[in-house]
Order: structure tokens, then sequence, then C-alpha cells
């Protein structure tokens, strides 16, 4: 079997432009992708990892500009693609669940007219009769009465909106679902139907999926690989259970130590400082003016994201001394 | 005889819409009991999902929402029948802070504008020295450096720190109660503890009293001395924090712990504890969470009243009633 990526990112860099100045939301990023695998992206407000949910749907809007980089999605790559190409592309090979994605619906239209929509833009071979016959089944795989498709959105509840929407991102069964805090308006009760539809939904058609969120208690029960971003860059990735077991990077250790338990009463520990402004970074390491084991080194040099174990890969100058001293 | 509670909720229920002719109204908050003592600062949560009622109660407790029934006392005084709710009084000692940081500040303004207004509406310091020691104490009680946000505008400033600013303004106030909706929801996971700690902070050192209305029952259990449990308008489970979350009676508040996604790939959540299907609203003669209730029984066709069991818990279960003939309430 071969083991073709269905998505590659290569040295990505996107950036906006303000008053002269380029702030880098996204720098220098690389990510594989295979199919059938769930990827998380955390991180805080600001960090890029919504700018560079945009970039892989160029959907990204000026000031944004991509400065380099490739995205290849199923050998097609994304970058050059001309404008009626990319409309073809996106929805069939990629689709996207964006944030708040249950108040994109037409208040006005009902949804079984707004599927049927998003099938004849890109199905033009479909019958009404099969159109129809789609909605049905779209319906029935994300847990819904075929009847929803005669109602309007305000006749849906929250959990039940969020469920059209993961129906009309696979109605033409893309390679790539990306879904953008998918459930962040939701309760947990709700929260958890949504997620296990989008997960059995991801499975059936086998397309890859990326979960962009920071809840590290829904990454833990959502996605196979989870990715840290930090001040537009990658700085630890690593098999979910690898990475909850032992998170390598400083700023992954915080980030699972800051979560309040429901489970225990024991002292809230935020983390210290604030993420830097993108246009005022400091030298070396982003991190460096919070992390608890910087080194005089991370104040010098930014570090590269290398190989910290199976299938991991961390930027930070102690873990990799500290995984050369083991090797 | 003590003194009246603070704050008195009794028999409160709020409707919407409905009228000759129309779809029945839709029931907000329904028989709602709260007493917040005045001899003692408490952090009183309040959890429930989207349409239980929080924020109406937020609404009620401010003077926003007059309840069709029951009452509202402060300090003994029925704030509806006195009037008192018309009174700055009222405002300055029922202080709120809001869900979302973003759009509470007026983008025109710097923060110094903001915290300096109320200062001077509540006549609470009249020279500008003064004005500006209260201003720049909560600043730093709130764990701000003054100097760095006072001139700042809001859209220069974090999502944590104008959270901050607004529990630093009513801080300034002292008030006797703050109202809390969602203040952390659309905060990062990060700077949620700092927050937080802020809230505890005026219970602990200013005796101020906090209504924490919040859907995520991990932070409630880590700052509220009490939880009240809302489903469909109506309290199912109530009592402290630690008992109700640490071992939940009623099936909604199991259901709630149960769906809460541990930080940990090796616990996934149980096996399915509720049906997939979201049903409609019934009629309110049942138990309210009769649709998704594991365990059903006859008795469900009658709304259960809240049965007191040790330590100050009530829960509002007919599994929980004391003897089966006393379970028609």
């Amino acid at each position: 079997m071969t083991a073709d990526p269905v998505l590659t990112i290569q040295d990505l860099s996107v950036s906006y432009r303000i008053a002269g100045q380029r702030a880098r939301a996204v720098d220098g990023l690389n990510l594989t992708l295979n199919a059938g695998e769930r990827l998380g992206i955390v991180g805080e407000s600001g960090s890029g990892k919504s700018t560079l949910a945009l970039a892989l749907m160029r959907l990204h809007k000026p000031p944004a500009i991509i400065d380099s980089g490739r995205i290849v999605l199923g050998g097609t790559d994304i970058l050059k693609l001309d404008k009626s190409a990319l409309r073809q592309f996106r929805w069939s090979e990629v689709s996207m669940i964006p944030q708040g994605a249950m108040n994109a619906l037409n208040p006005v239209i009902r949804i079984r007219d707004q599927m049927a929509d998003t099938i004849r833009a890109h199905r033009s071979d479909l019958s009404g009769k099969q159109i129809a016959a789609r909605i049905d089944e779209l319906l029935e795989r994300v847990g819904l009465n075929r009847g929803v498709a005669d109602l309007y959105p305000h006749e849906l509840s929250g959990g039940m909106k969020q469920r059209v929407c993961i129906a009309l991102a696979i109605v033409l069964e893309p390679k790539l679902i990306i879904a953008d805090e998918p459930t962040s308006a939701l309760d947990v009760v709700v929260q958890r139907v949504v997620i296990e539809t989008l997960k059995e939904v991801q499975t059936q058609i086998g397309a890859a999926m990326i979960m962009i969120g920071h809840d590290m208690g829904l990454m833990a029960q959502s996605v196979d690989h989870l990715a840290v971003m930090y001040a537009g860059r990658l700085v630890d990735i690593a098999p979910i259970r690898d990475f909850f077991a032992q998170p390598l990077h400083p700023y992954s250790h915080l980030l699972i130590s800051s979560l309040p338990s429901p489970d225990e009463t024991r002292p809230l520990a935020g983390i210290p400082g604030m993420q830097p402004p993108l246009l005022d970074l400091p030298s070396g390491c982003a991190f460096n003016p919070r992390c608890p084991a910087v080194q005089p080194i991370c104040k010098k040099v930014a570090p590269a994201l290398l190989p910290s174990g199976l299938l991991r890969k961390t930027a930070c100058h102690v873990v990799a001394e500290a995984h050369d001293v083991a090797a | 005889m003590s003194p009246p509670d603070l704050l008195n909720l009794s028999d409160v229920t709020v409707t919407f819409g409905g009228g000759i002719g129309k779809k029945p109204p839709f029931v907000a908050l329904e028989g709602f009991d709260l007493a917040i003592p005045s001899d003692r600062a408490e952090i009183i949560a309040v959890a429930g999902e989207s349409g239980s009622g929080k924020t109406t109660l937020g609404r009620v407790i401010l003077g926003m929402t007059k309840p069709d029934s029951g009452s509202v006392t402060f300090a003994g005084d029925d704030i509806w029948k006195t009037r008192l709710v018309h009174s700055k009084g009222y405002l300055r000692n029922v202080q709120a802070v809001f869900q979302d940081p973003f759009s509470v500040f007026n983008p025109f303004y710097p923060v110094e504008h903001l915290l300096r207004m109320p200062l001077k509406m509540f006549r609470i310091a009249r020279s500008r020295a003064e004005q500006d020691t209260r201003i720049t104490e909560a600043l730093r009680q709130v764990g701000l450096r003054p100097d760095q946000v006072i001139g700042r505008y809001p859209h220069q400033l974090s999502g944590g720190q104008r959270q901050r600013i607004v529990v630093a303004r009513a801080l300034m106030l002292r008030p006797k109660l703050i109202v809390a909706d969602e203040p952390v929801s659309m905060i990062d996971a990060s700077l949620r503890a700092n927050v937080l700690e802020n809230l505890k902070a005026l219970r602990d050192q200013h005796g101020i009293s906090i209504l924490y209305i919040t859907h995520d029952l991990a932070t409630a259990r880590q700052v509220s001395d009490r939880l009240y449990v809302l489903y469909r308008g109506r309290a199912v489970e109530t009592g402290t924090a630690a008992d109700v979350i640490g071992l939940p009676k009623h099936p909604y508040t199991q259901l709630l712990m149960s769906s809460i996604p541990r930080p940990d790939p090796n616990t996934p959540w149980p096996a399915e504890a509720m049906p997939k299907s979201e049903i409609g609203r019934g009629d309110r003669t049942a138990c309210v969470f009769i649709d998704r209730c594991p365990s059903r029984m006859p008795q469900c066709a009658l709304q259960p009243r809240a049965f007191a069991l040790e330590n100050g818990r009530s829960v509002a279960c007919h599994l929980y009633a004391p003897a089966p003939s006393t379970a028609v309430a």
C-alpha cells in the first residue's frame, strides 16, 4: 500500500501587510496528512491557526498574502490553480466548517434549497430527483430526520444547525475537511453528539480532517495527532497519546497543566505572560519570555522544528539537546 | 433573628411570548428559589446548556427583566414593589460582568474614561486625585499595570486584559454582588485562570458575592462554593459545588459530567447515554428532563419537586423521593 499523503504543506508563509509592515501569521509551516487521518491544531488566539485554515482553501483576503510555499492536496498544487479551477476545487476537494458555521446558514431559505444549491453548483449532471435523494441520505448520515430539509434554520437548535453544516461539508465527499472550532458555541452534551457525528462521517468518506480549536479536552477525544502553533509557527506535533502522556515543548506542558479539572479541586494555573505581538516578536524563540525552562541560547537563536521521537517533532532547544544526548 | 438575605429569589417565573391565539409562552425560568446570605460572601455557580435560563436568571437579578411571578428582594426589600430597582443605589450594589469583553467597550474612549465615568456618576470620588487613586488601586488588584493600560483604547488590549478591566471597574464601585455571565468563555484558556483568580479575590478580600453563570463545570468546581444546575428553566440539582460535581445525582447532571471531554486520550467518552435526536420542548406538567432521561419512570409524568438531601443539597427527581407516597408534590 502506498502511503502517499493526501495533503502536503511545504514551507508555507502567510503574512498580513499592515501600514508598510509585515506580520507573519503563518511562518514556514510544514505538514503532511494521510487519508482518514485527523489532525488537531491548537494555539492561543492570534497564533495563526485560523489564517492557516483559510489559506488552505485560498480563502484568505487582503491584507493577508501567501508569501511562499506549496500546498498540495491530492496531487493538485492549490496555489497554482486559476480562478475557475479554484472554484471547482473548493468544496469538491476540500470543505470547511468555519467557526460559528451554524450562523452562516441563510435564514430565509429552507435547508433543502441551501443544500441543493451547493450540489448543483458542482454536479450539473444530477437530476432534481437524484439531488433530493442525496439530501435525504446526507441528513440521515448526520443523524437528522429527513423532515429537517423542509425547515428554516431558526426552527433548528444549535446542535442541529451544526449537523446541517457537517452534512454540507461532506456533500461532495472531499478529500479534506477543515473544521475551525466546530463546537465553540455548543454545550458539552450537544458538543459530544456533534463531534461524534463529524468523526463518523469523516471516517465513512475516508477524508482527512484538520480540526482547529483550543479545547485540549476535546482534542484528546477527537484527533490522532496534535499540533501546537505559537506566534505563527508550528512548535510541537505528536501522536495524541504521546502528546498527553509526555508533552515535550514547555508550552505544550503548560497548555495541559493549565486545564481546569472537573474531577478534582486544585489551584488554577494559567500560563504567565502573553503571546507577543507578531510585529514585535522577541529575538530567538518567540516563547522565551514566558518559558519556565528558558536557556541563554533561546534568546538568540530561533529553534528549528526537529524530530523528537517517533512521529514527533518539537521546536525547542532544550528538547533538542535532551534528544541528542539520548540518541 | 438573622439579618435578611442579601438577595432572595422566591418562586420566580419568567416567560416570553404567548398570548391569545399564539403559541404557548416560552418558560425561561420556573419556580426558582435562590438565597444569597448577607453575612458571608459566596461564589454561586449557575450551570446549564444554552436556553436553560441561566442568562434570564442573571437579568432578573440585575433588574433588567421583571419576573411574571415570584419575588426578588435585596436586603429585605422587594426590588420591584419598593422601586429599588430603578435607583442608582441598586445598580451600584449589583454589578455585571458580561460574556463578551469585546463588545462592552465604547471603542472611541480610552480605558481611563471607562473607569472614571462610574466614579463620577455614583459620586464615589470627587477630586481627580481621589479618582486616580481608586483607578490605579483597582487595576493593580486585577493584576494589570495602570501605566500600561490606562491610556490605551479597547482594540489595543487582549480579551483577558479587557475582561480584567471590566472586573476592576466593578470592583471600584464596591458592590455587594456581581453577576458574571460566562466571564471567561471567550478568553484563551491560558488567561482564564487569571480572571477566575480575580473573582475569587473579590470574594475573599472584599467580601463580594458572585453569581457565576457558566456552562463549564470544570471551572465551576474550581471557583464556586455552591452550584445550581438548570435545565429548561428549572433548578434540577443544587448543593455545594464539590458535592454536586463530585457525585452528581440528577440524571441530567450525570449526563453533563459524562459529556465533558477529559484531556486524556485513554479516557474516552463513556458509552452513549442519550438518544442522538434532540427533542423539542414538550408540555411542562411532566418532568422537564423526561425526553432525554435514561431512568424514566411512570411518575415522571408529573413534575417532581426539589427533594432535600444531606448537606443542603436538593435534587428535583423522583428517584430521590423520600417515600413512594410523597412522590407527587
